[in-house]
């Protein structure tokens, strides 16, 4: 179960795509305007993700090495082609509000990379855990980047009106905007990463000087 | 078998599959799709004729008397069985491709039009679709010329997208004209 939960959490924080991986920033930087949006995109790309990998790693064995990369770009295409239909029939406000995000999900870098890194190797129960921590690892910054953009940028979340309109900072709903906010996010997850790496060195650093402490007791 | 041959195979073999399970999706959402494509219209019918309580489609009977302009559809509005106007979708080229919404009044007056899609400059073609440019065309009779230069005023910096916009608008006005007065072609 632990190496479950460590596959599951390598996707959300230690190898999270967006901030760490850098992986699959263009469909994130552009449709973060809104929170919906970016939890729609989330979403659907983790759906596209997880059935693409849990059946490229159903068919590992029998899919020959030299024609593979064709075959995950079938898979991968038909999962994004099978979601853009799911949208379009059950929610079509916000599949035309994604527009053409949603059928690129088939050339999003994430979605291959993990395909042809983890998914052609590893078992299916493996798969499932990664696919579903880099899913919603994409999908928690994408949510918070929106969350950002979408109240600076138009003082709403959700489309509920929060802020007044006049404090609409009209810098934030643009693609530089994005790209402000998206480094900020990754300055900010270096940030955490180093604290708690000196957390755990300086815990670290406390255990072995204890333990050589009592070690010289025990030789007194 | 060489090679090659059997690795064509297995990859047909992904294919086929890929195709059979997309099929089958497609013909469980097909449905759900067109159903959602007719609320939609019909959500930017009623913005137009409120009033309205059926819209029929009669793009049989209405035809583009310009081959660089095709109608997508055309709807007749209707109150208690009485006709209360005409609403054409047309696409045509602009500075890229543009699709207008029109809606026509029984005296034979344009009530507005809406920018359903383009593909033009964002902050310059799109402006076809906003004040002041559409305000020119509110009330406007179908007999009118619609020319640039000439009734109509092109935006500042986007003269293709106004041409374009007024080609489409003037084929939607001249076959509205014709199926109010009973002489659709």
């Amino acid at each position: 179960m632990k190496h479950y939960a460590a596959l599951f959490a390598n996707g959300l924080f230690k190898e999270n795509p967006l901030l760490v991986l850098m992986i699959g920033l263009c469909s994130s930087l552009a449709v973060t305007t809104s929170v919906a949006n970016g939890i729609g995109m989330g979403l659907a790309m983790t759906f596209v993700l997880l059935m693409s990998e849990v059946i490229i790693s159903l068919f590992r064995k029998i899919i020959p090495d030299s024609i593979r990369i064709p075959v995950f770009i079938i898979v991968i295409a038909s999962f994004t082609t099978i979601v853009d239909l799911c949208m379009k029939a059950y929610t079509p406000a916000l599949s035309k509000a994604m527009g053409v995000f949603i059928p690129l999900i088939v050339v999003n870098c994430i979605i291959m990379g993990r395909v042809e890194a983890f998914a052609s190797k590893k078992t299916v129960d493996e798969v499932i855990f990664d696919a579903l921590g880099m899913g919603l690892g994409y999908t928690w910054v994408l949510t918070g980047i929106s969350l950002v953009r979408e109240l600076l940028g138009a003082g709403c979340i959700l489309g509920f009106r929060i802020l007044p309109e006049d404090l609409s900072i009209g810098f934030f709903a643009q693609s530089p905007g994005g790209f402000f906010v998206f480094g900020f996010f990754i300055a900010l997850n270096v940030a955490i990463k180093r604290a708690f790496g000196k957390k755990r060195e300086a815990s670290a650093t406390e255990a072995s000087a204890g333990a050589a402490t009592d070690g010289k007791e025990r030789d007194e | 078998m060489s090679n090659a041959m059997k690795l064509a195979l297995v990859l047909s073999a992904y294919a086929v599959a890929a195709c059979i399970g997309l099929a089958f999706v497609y013909n469980l959402t097909a449905p759900l799709i067109a159903q959602a494509e007719e609320r939609e219209a019909f959500a930017a019918f009623s913005e137009f004729f409120p009033d309205a309580d059926a819209f029929t489609d009669v793009s049989g009977a209405v035809a583009s008397p310009d081959s660089r302009i095709a109608f997508d559809r055309v709807f007749r509005a209707e109150k208690d069985g009485a006709f209360i106007g005409l609403l054409i979708q047309a696409t045509g080229a602009t500075y890229k491709t543009s699709t207008l919404l029109s809606a026509f009044s029984p005296d034979g007056r344009m009530l507005r039009f809406t920018l359903s899609s383009t593909t033009d400059t964002a902050g310059l073609g799109t402006k076809i679709g906003v004040s002041p440019f559409a305000d020119q065309f509110v009330n406007k009779s179908v007999a009118d010329d619609f020319r640039l230069g000439g009734d109509i005023q092109a935006i500042s910096g986007a003269t293709i997208s106004s041409r374009g916009a007024a080609d489409i608008l003037r084929a939607s006005a001249q076959a509205a004209g014709l199926y109010i007065n009973g002489g659709a072609l």
